[in-house]
This record gives C-alpha cells, structure tokens and sequence, in this order.
C-alpha cells in the first residue's frame, strides 16, 4: 500500500479529533443510552433493560464496555474511527481479492461519512465495511484459502457482530451469503453453513422469539408494508444523495459520474458480469434490498436507503476491475482533495454551533430535566442536509446527568426502555413544541431552542427566563 | 441494352440521438409546466402585464396606460413589451386562463430557445452529437430554468431563443452573403429590444465583440440589419430614449451583490435572494474542457470570461458603473455565461474524445445524460403553489367587493412599520386586479416608472399600515381618513389589529372609523382578513388653491419619498361628509387663487377603466377639482365632452376647475403623438418586413 493512502486516511480521520460534537442525528441518543447503561445504578427506577437478545446494540455494548476503561466521548471517537478505517481498508481488501484496481479502494472514503453515519445509525454505519469484509472473506473461501477454519471462525464472529449492529443488515448478509454458496456448489463445504445459523439459532430466532412473546415482530411489521411505486421511482431519483452530504452538489456530481461511468463499462464490457458472478450476486442482492425493501415502519423510517452506500462500493469495484490508466490514480487524488477540504470546512463551520452548545451546557446545573425546541433544524448555510441538531440536548446528559425530553427507550423495540413511573411524558420528537405547549413544558427545567418561535409560543417563552442566546441556540429556565 | 444500376432507396430513418433530444428538451423544460400557481417576486407584474395585454386585445384599449395601478401609469412604455403581447393573445387563446397560457408559451420558447441553439451548432460543428450536447447545456442549466419559472423572470424565455438565433444570422450575413439573412439579423435585434431593454444592450455589446474578433467587415449589410432593427422597434426605442428620463423615478443604489460561486457550483444549497441557484458543475467542467481545447485566445472562450467577470466584477464597481449595471441583479449576466457554456460544449466534448479515444456515440451519451442527471434534480421536483392556499379568504372578498361601487382599493395585508414590505407594494395590488379587477393606489412593482405621486403615496400607505399596528388608540386617526381621501381608497383590506393573546383566544382591535366586514375573523377563517368601506370622497373640492413648497427627497427601506410629506398632511384640511379641502395645493410654481363661493359636492357615479376614468358629480357653484389621478401632461380631461385644462398638484395628482352643475368628467388616455406615429411606422415597417423575406430569394 502506498505511503500516502495513510496520509489520506488521517484527514479523513481529522473531523474525529477536532469536532466537540458530531452532526450524525441520531447519535445522541445513541450515547445517551450509553450513559443509561454506564451509570445504571442511578437510573435503574425508571428504564428497563432488553439487552439480549437484541439487535442495533454493538454501539452501546462497544461503548458501555471500552467506557469502564476511557470516557464515552473517546470510546465514541473510537468507534466512529474505526467506521472511517473499517471503511477503507475492508474495501481495499476486498478489491485485491477480486483482482480489482486497488487505487480504486481509495473513492470509498467518499462515503466514509456516509448517509447512515449522517443519520446517526451507528449499528449500520459499522455493519456495511463489515459485509464488504465478510464478501471478501466469502471469496477468499470460496477460492479455497488454506486457512479455511481461520476464516469460518472470522465469518462467525462477523456474522455475529453485523446481527449485533442491526437484523438488516444481518438478513441481507445472510441472503447474500446462502446465495454466494449456492452459486458457486463446487467450492461448497457443509461447514460454511455454520456461521450464519450460529448467528440465526443463538441470536436471531431468540430476538425474534421474545418479540413474539412481548410486543410483536418488527420484522412482521416490517413485510406487511407496501412498496408503492413512487418509492421506487424515488428510489432511483434520490439514490445519490443517500450517499453522503445531501447539500453537496460537488460531491453528488462525483457520485453520479462514478455510476453513469460504471454503467457505460458494463454496456460496453457485459463479461464484466459474468466473469465476477459474487460480485454480481451481492450488487444484484443489494439492489433488490435498495428498491424494493418494504418502505416505513413502527419508529424507523425507509431502512432500504441505507444500502445505498453499498451499492457505490459494488459500483467502485466494477471500475476497479476494468480500468487500470495511469491518469486515473491522479484524478482520484484530486477528487480526493477536493473532497477533503469540502468536507473538513463544512465540519469545520459546523464545529462553531457545537462549540456554542458546549458553552450553554457548562453554564446549567447539573440533573435537570431538558428538551429541545426547534423550530430552525439545520444551520444556514444547511452544511450536511441532515437534521443535525434533533437529538442535541442528550448532550446535556452526558455532560450533567438529568433527564432528556425525548429518548429513544420511549421506543418499545429499544435496548432500553420506559418504566411506567418515568417522570416525562412523550413528546413529539420533531415538533416538541406541539407536546410542550401549553402546559407540558413546565415539567422541564430547560429548554434548548432554536429558530424563530411560532407567534403563539411567543408567549410561553416570556414566561421563562433566557440563560444565554448565542448565534444558534437560546437556552430557557422554565422556573426563575 | 444498357443496364442500369439500381441504387436502394434512401429511407429517412429518424436517428436515435433526436429522440433522446426530443425527451431531454421536455425534461428540462417540465418545470414551466409544473402543476400549480407560481408566486414569487417578479410573477406578479408580468401577470399584470400580460392580463393588461389580453383585456386590451379583448376590449380594444391601448395596453400603454392603466389607471388600475399607481392611480395612473404608463403601462408597458418603458418595458419591453413583446413578451406580454405573446403571452396576452396566448391568454385570449386560452380563455383568460392567465397561468396555463404564462406556462404554455414559457414551455414553447423553452423548446425553440433549445432548436435555434441545436441549429446554430449544427450548422457551426457540422456534427450531430456537439450540436445536441451543446443545445441540451444550454436548456439544463438549472439557474436558467429556475429563474425563469421560479423566480419569475419571464421575458428571459425570449432573450435565450434570440441570442442564438442572432448569433446565426450574423454569420450567415457574412459567411454566406445571403441579403435573407441580413434582414432577419436585424430583426431578431429588434425582438430583443422589445423583450428587455437591459439583455438587449449587453447582447449588442457582445455581438460587437463578437464582430471584431471574428474580424467581419464593415459593410452596407449592417446598415441594412441595423435600419430594419430601428424600424421595427421604432415605437418602443425612440419614446424611450427620448422620454425616459422624464418619467424615471429615482431610485436608491442598492449595491445588489454578485452570486455566490459556491452557490452556483453547488457547495452551498440556497435558492432564492441574489446568491443565485445551482449552475450545474458538469456544464461548467466541460466548458472548461472546451476553453483549454481551443485556448484562451480563441473567442468563444473571451466571450464566456468577459460574461464570467461581468457577473462577479461589476458590483465591486457598482459606484461607477450604475449605468451599466441599471441597478439589476449581478446575476442576470449568467445569461450570457450559460450561452457562451453552450457554445464551449462542443469543443470540451471534441477535446475528451482525442483526450481520452472513445467513440463518439458512447461519449456523447456518457456525457449527455451526466448532464441531465447532474442539472435535472433540481428543478423537476419543484412544484408551484395552489392559487386557493395562497389567495384562501381573498377569493371571497373579492366576490364581496364585485358588488360594491370600488374606487381603489389598499391591501394592507399584515399592518406593520415597513415602507417596502414586499407583498403589499407587489403582491396584493397584482392578486387583488388579477382576481379581483380591484384597481389600487400601488403597484405592481415597476419603481423605475412609477409615477411621481408616489413620493407621497409610499410614506401615506405605510402611515396607513404603521396606525393598524397601533393597540392604544381605538380610533383611526384624522390622518388616516385624510390619506384615504388624498389616494381616493374605497376600500381596506387587512388583519385586524393584534392585542395579545391568552391561552386559547387570540385578542384583536377594529377600530372606528370604517365599517369594517369581520365576517371572515368571526368565522375563524384563515388568514382571518377584514375589509371596510372607507367612505372618503373620491373628489375634493375647494374654492382655494395654492402653491406649496418643493420637498426635497430623502431616502427610506429601498424607496425614494417627499421629505415634507408628513408637513403637507398637516396644512390639510378635510370636510369627509362634503368632500370639501382647506385649499387645493399647487406646485410651487403655481399662483395663488380663490373663488368667491364654497360650493357643495355630490357624486352621482364613478367608473374606472385602464384607459378612461369618469366621474359624475354636481356642483353648487364653481369650483377647483382634486382628482386622486397621476399628473401625466399627455392625460385628457373632459368635462361634459369638451377638453378643459388640468393640472399638476403638490402631490403630483391632478386638479382642474369645474363650474357649477351636473357634470360627466372624463380623464382619458390617448397615445400621445410620438408613440402613435411611430407605432404606425414600426407596423408598416414590419409588413415590408414580412413581405421583403417571403419574397426576395
């Protein structure tokens, strides 16, 4: 590998070291529980714990785990890191498994801040290197690699961690894998069967089961929606901007001119498909998941869109397979820089609100009851396209303890969830205001806003007391 | 016997490229036709033009005057006019449907703007594919859609189908010595002139770059262009250039800044403002290709670097180049960097296919649909809004209102402080004729041309705004009915005046004075909207007038009032219940003058038309007439059907001198001379026209 893959990586690595908060939306409630679990002892009245079997937990479990050691915040650095590092280097090993170009390896970091990661779904955010990687090793199997056992062994724990990340990219993999061995019979060893039913008896059929016994499947709600086909239309429409940064023409042009030109090479080379058929299969696969996964349900919202990033790396490799000039090592570069600078400002510009937020937390006391208002969502200039400030008043809990208004354990398929006697009732996550208002917010001690407030909540806020407005957030006491 | 050799039959197969032309050139242009109601800045006074226009050819008027907006303006003489005549007959085609026929012809010029440019580099390259990517750059911009259907910018539609087809006819003049060609050069000059005076400037500008450094010689073949040019536009250009300084209203420098290039190249998502909107970065790329194929020295790549630095270079020089720049947004020289683009395409597209030896086919679609995907997401997902959302309670107020006698009628929308509050100079006037035929003492906003009167009706409508705000007095003051009669308003549209609110109730103020129609606030209908009768005279009389002061102008928001304007409010007096004012007041130059007797006012009818007002009154004895009218000296005044005097008052509205009796008074507008024989010259002119292309070969 060349020397300057890793200065690459490092600034790709930047945002992780510099940044007070991260602009991923969910991730805040991703740490609050994370705390939950941490401090248990002085939270144990009001959640419950659901934490095996049961999916989208590797997040807490690495973080709970790694904080007995460090702080969460490091932990959580550490984790996001290893998505960033995870990203490239699966992706690298993939191509040199396939025969790829390996310079090519080097375009996944352009989604390593990805939709999922933006979104804040920590557990698929770690699962798609891992399924790259599980391909790779998939392959390497299937080519008859002395260190058979080694490998089934990897895949387990592999197939174990994705379930751990979350079911559907478990299920995906899991398909995926079935059909890679079915396709390729000769190379077929009973015992490749074993690391994906280990995962489906002693983690998957459990989940499953205790869901039935409790409030039902989330996968049976799952497959009883319908896919319309205006979703599948806007499926196609919006595919590339679930790839990273919804508000980044520059960076959605470097994506569709990788796919038309993907596209145009397997026009022109259709051997390309059949000379690569695990390839095919997973791409194939990934693109049935992508359209026709079945749209919302219960809390989630449209779980297809995040196989997009999957889909570009299945892309990059058929490039990687066919083109080998010399020039092109120097235009991945310079999209590379250019990449590297957009998207370190924005971060850059982002860390400015953060920073902000910090200042107000550190003025309040500590163990109160919090919930965010807000009326203006995104930052102007809109530097991501995400929500990114939806779930911010968790870090007010990490910081001081307390309470926060919307929590993720009101979800009841969650790791954690609400006793009865937990002291705030639900409030509507995307417009608290319509909850809080008129007499709900009084059970707060602050409230974090921002935007412009509606005419008729006007009046509400002239009742509490303003701590500190800064550019972004204006931070209320309910009580004088 | 000889044999002779069959040859096949040549079929005209239809090429696969011109259908994807033909769906592409739909796709770009989807967005005019997008379901809904356009409503934003400039949509509003060119709906009122081309309705104008459309009522005009309905109703035999001249479209050159309207006395529904600024109490009297000239209409379309100091804008370009050839858009609304288009979208005017397109709208009697139509049925009156204002907004299907504003979409149909935006649609239709969208298409042929995209045929004359796909012509134009056909017959330059000689090569298919750079002629449709060319052309399909030239339609995908999404700037250029945007702020067309968008941001309402309309007659742009026309700018981007005549720049290449002048272009065309420049090099066909030269290169082919074809007479046919000259004149059509010069009549497709003409048509730019009459679709906007500003384009029409800066594209003269760059096609005399153009001329010297292609180096085309002087000829006979210019005058000959230039001669059927000034004929055609004759009845626009010369009143123009000799009229429009007298008739131009101040206006402050705005200092408008240039558009964001992160904006444009996408880094930044705005829409809106003057930073511009997405350029469509595959469009830009490959034009840079294409200027380092042909080199900078080349004049394609000149033109497509003067328009580059005339969009952000010259509002950095905007004290010394306000002429140049009239003011307007930096960003209308996008226009041209999106026509030159167009042109570099081509040659950025010849450049990667040496570069990188690919066939040409599979480069031309590689690049073409890269194109489309990269412009098209951002205009094909827009929708406009739904006229009953935006009009809501309006709609019924102004059924209420077409039963009632209306002289004009002032939406005051959300009373406020703010003198250039965007929707009640622009928005409301233009909704209420629109959709009401509701004539108004404001806009649509053409400040540049606005009548003189509105030094002191601006302040005087946000005086009007200003008290609505007030929660104290429960009352509306003497200066309220006094500005009510001054600007002959009828009628109030507005939200009620907001105390507070409580729990669940909101607290609002009617105040005295108007008898206001709450049944829409009662009802808890949204926008909970009011409107009243004022019951001012639309005549004052007085047996005295005199001059007054000049007020100086000052500066406030974006608008230019009288300084004195509160000071003249305050030496007025006025008797609402006779109609009757303390004096009439004139221009400073004016003498003073009374008359023995006060007399009585009774007003029997009004009626208001675009070209006509007539009033029927009564006076007790004779008496000085103040006319809530613009003071325009080509106005005609008639009383009882004999032309009698008027003139100018302090606040630039008309006055004249009535004898006693029952009268009918008349103010008419008819095309002044100038305007008349030139219009004539230009129509004859246009029939030689078509008669010299039809005929000579």
């Amino acid at each position: 590998m060349k020397k300057y893959y890793f200065l690459i990586i490092l600034l790709y690595l930047l945002p992780i070291f510099f940044l007070t908060y991260f602009p991923f939306v969910d991730l805040p409630q991703h740490l609050h529980f994370a705390y939950v679990l941490k401090n248990f002892s002085n939270y144990a009245p009001y959640f419950e714990k659901r934490l095996f079997p049961m999916h989208n937990t590797f997040h807490l479990f690495f973080n709970t785990f790694l904080s007995k050691f460090l702080p969460l915040d490091i932990t959580n650095r550490i984790y996001i890191a290893l998505i960033i590092l995870l990203t490239f280097f699966s992706f690298y090993y993939f191509l040199k498994v396939i025969n790829g170009e390996k310079v090519f390896s080097l375009l996944s970091l352009l989604i390593a801040y990805n939709y999922n990661l933006f979104w804040g779904f920590m557990g698929i955010a770690f699962a798609l290197p891992l399924i790259i990687f599980l391909f790779a090793l998939t392959i390497n199997l299937l080519k008859g690699n002395k260190k058979e056992n080694l490998i089934v062994i990897l895949l387990t724990i592999l197939f174990i961690i994705i379930f751990l990340c979350h079911s559907l990219t478990f299920i995906y993999s899991f398909l995926s894998y079935l059909v890679i061995l079915f396709l390729d019979r000769k190379s077929f060893r009973l015992k490749y069967l074993l690391p994906p039913l280990i995962t489906l008896i002693f983690f998957f059929i459990p989940w499953q089961a205790q869901q039935f016994q409790k409030e039902g499947s989330e996968l049976i709600a799952q497959f009883k929606e319908n896919i319309s086909l205006k979703a599948i239309y806007q499926n196609l429409l919006d595919f590339w901007e679930r790839l990273g940064i919804k508000s980044d023409n520059l960076i959605i042009f470097i994506f569709k001119a990788v796919t038309l030109s993907t596209i145009f090479l397997l026009i022109a080379t259709p051997n390309l498909l059949k000379e690569n058929k695990i390839l095919l299969t997973s791409f194939f696969i990934t693109l049935i998941f992508y359209f026709f996964f079945p749209g919302s349900y219960t809390e989630a919202v449209f779980l297809n869109e995040r196989f997009a990033p999957l889909i570009f790396l299945f892309l990059i490799a058929y490039l990687s397979l066919k083109i080998k000039k010399e020039i092109l090592k120097y235009l991945i570069l310079a999209i590379l820089i250019i990449n590297i600078f957009d998207l370190n400002i924005r971060f850059f510009l982002f860390e400015k609100y953060s920073r902000e937020f910090k200042r107000i937390v550190n003025k309040l006391e500590p163990n109160k009851k919090v919930a965010g208002i807000f009326y203006e969502r995104r930052p102007k200039p809109d530097l991501f396209g995400y929500d990114v400030f939806l779930h911010f008043p968790c870090y007010y809990q990490l910081e001081k303890g307390g309470f926060v208004g919307f929590s993720f354990a009101y979800i009841r398929y969650s790791p954690l969830i609400f006793k009865e006697d937990y002291p705030l009732e639900r409030i509507d996550e995307w417009f608290p205001y319509r909850s809080l208002f008129p007499d709900r917010y009084k059970d707060y001690d602050y409230l974090f806003v921002t935007g412009e407030a509606r005419l008729s909540d006007e009046q509400y806020f002239r009742k509490m007391v303003l701590i500190d407005s800064l550019s972004f957030f204006r931070v209320y006491a309910t009580k004088e | 016997m000889r044999k002779e050799k069959v040859l096949p039959k040549k079929t005209k197969k239809i090429s696969l490229e011109y259908i994807f032309f033909l769906i592409a050139i739909f796709l770009t242009g989807y967005l005019f036709l997008a379901p809904g109601h356009p409503t934003t800045g400039d949509t509003w006074p060119h709906l009122v033009r081309q309705k104008i226009i459309y009522q005009s050819i309905k109703e035999n008027f001249s479209p050159f005057f309207t006395f529904y907006f600024y109490s009297g303006y000239p209409h379309l003489q100091f804008y370009s006019p050839l858009f609304f005549f288009i979208t005017g007959l397109f709208t009697l085609l139509t049925f009156g449907n204002l907004i299907l026929s504003l979409k149909i012809v935006v649609f239709i010029l969208h298409i042929l703007s995209g045929l004359a440019i796909f012509y134009y580099l056909k017959k330059e390259t000689k090569n298919l594919f750079l002629a449709i990517l060319g052309a399909l750059a030239y339609l995908a911009v999404p700037w250029r859609v945007l702020y067309i259907a968008s941001f309402g910018n309309y007659p742009l539609s026309l700018i981007y189908l005549l720049l290449p087809l002048i272009f065309l006819y420049l090099d066909k003049s030269f290169l082919e010595n074809n007479t046919k060609s000259v004149f059509l050069f010069g009549f497709f000059i003409s048509l730019i002139f009459l679709s906007h005076i500003f384009y029409a400037v800066y594209s003269l500008i760059f096609i005399l770059l153009y001329f010297f450094l292609k180096r085309y010689k002087l000829s006979f073949k210019i005058i000959f262009a230039f001669l059927i040019f000034f004929s055609i536009s004759l009845f626009f250009i010369l009143p123009f250039l000799l009229e429009y300084r007298n008739y131009l209203y101040p206006q402050p420098q705005l200092n408008l800044p240039p558009p964001n290039p992160l904006v444009l190249l996408g880094l930044k998502q705005e829409i809106g403002g003057y930073t511009g909107t997405y350029f469509g970065i595959s469009i830009f790329l490959i034009s840079i290709i294409g200027i380092i194929g042909l080199g900078i020295s080349h004049w394609k790549s000149i033109l497509w670097l003067i328009s580059l630095l005339l969009t952000f270079l010259l509002p950095f020089f905007e004290k010394y180049t306000e002429s140049l720049s009239a003011g307007l947004p930096p960003q209308r020289f996008l226009v041209y960097l999106i026509f030159f683009s167009a042109l570099l395409i081509p040659n950025g597209f010849e450049y990667l296919q040496r570069k990188l030896k690919l066939p040409e086919k599979t480069l031309f679609y590689f690049l073409s649909i890269l194109v489309l995907i990269d412009c098209l997401p951002s205009t094909i997902r827009l929708r406009y809004a739904e006229k009953e959302n935006f009009l809501a309670v309006r709609e019924e107020i102004y059924e209420l209102l077409s039963y009632k006698k209306v002289f004009k009628v002032l939406d005051i929308d959300i009373p406020d402080d703010k003198i250039d509050n965007f929707r009640r100079l622009c928005r409301y006037p233009a909704c209420n004729f629109l959709y009401g035929n509701l004539p108004s003492p404001l806009g649509p906003p053409f400040h540049q041309f606005a009548p003189k009167n509105m030094f002191y009706t601006y302040p005087f409508v946000n005086y009007l705004s200003k008290e609505l705000t007030d929660t104290i007095s429960r009352s509306l003051s003497e200066n309220f009915l006094k500005i009510s009669s001054l600007l002959g308003i009828t009628h109030i549209i507005t939200l009620p005046t907001l105390l507070g609110a409580g729990e669940e109730e909101t607290y609002v103020l009617l105040k005295t004075g108007i008898e206001w129609d709450d049944r829409f606030l009662i009802s808890g209908a949204q926008p909970p909207l009011v409107y009243g009768e004022t019951k001012s005279p639309i005549i004052l009389i007085s047996n005295i007038k005199r001059p007054m002061k000049r007020g100086k102008l000052i500066k406030e928001g974006t608008l230019f009032i009288a300084s004195d304007w509160q000071d003249f409010l305050k030496e007025i007096e006025i008797d609402y219940e006779k109609g009757e004012i303390n004096f009439i007041p004139g221009l400073e130059k004016d003498n003073y003058d009374s008359l023995p007797f006060k007399s009585d006012l009774k007003i029997y009818d009004y009626s208001l038309k675009h070209n006509e007002i007539q009033i029927e009154y009564e006076l007790t004895n004779q008496s000085y007439l103040r006319l809530p009218i613009s003071y325009y000296p080509y106005l005609k005044v008639y009383l009882d059907n004999n032309q009698i005097p008027f003139y100018e008052t302090k606040d630039h509205f008309i006055y004249l001198k009535s004898e006693k009796g029952r009268h009918i008074l008349k103010v008419i507008f008819q095309q002044p001379p100038l305007r008349k024989y030139t219009l004539i010259f230009s129509l004859i002119s246009f029939i030689i026209f078509i008669f010299l292309i039809i005929f000579k070969k």
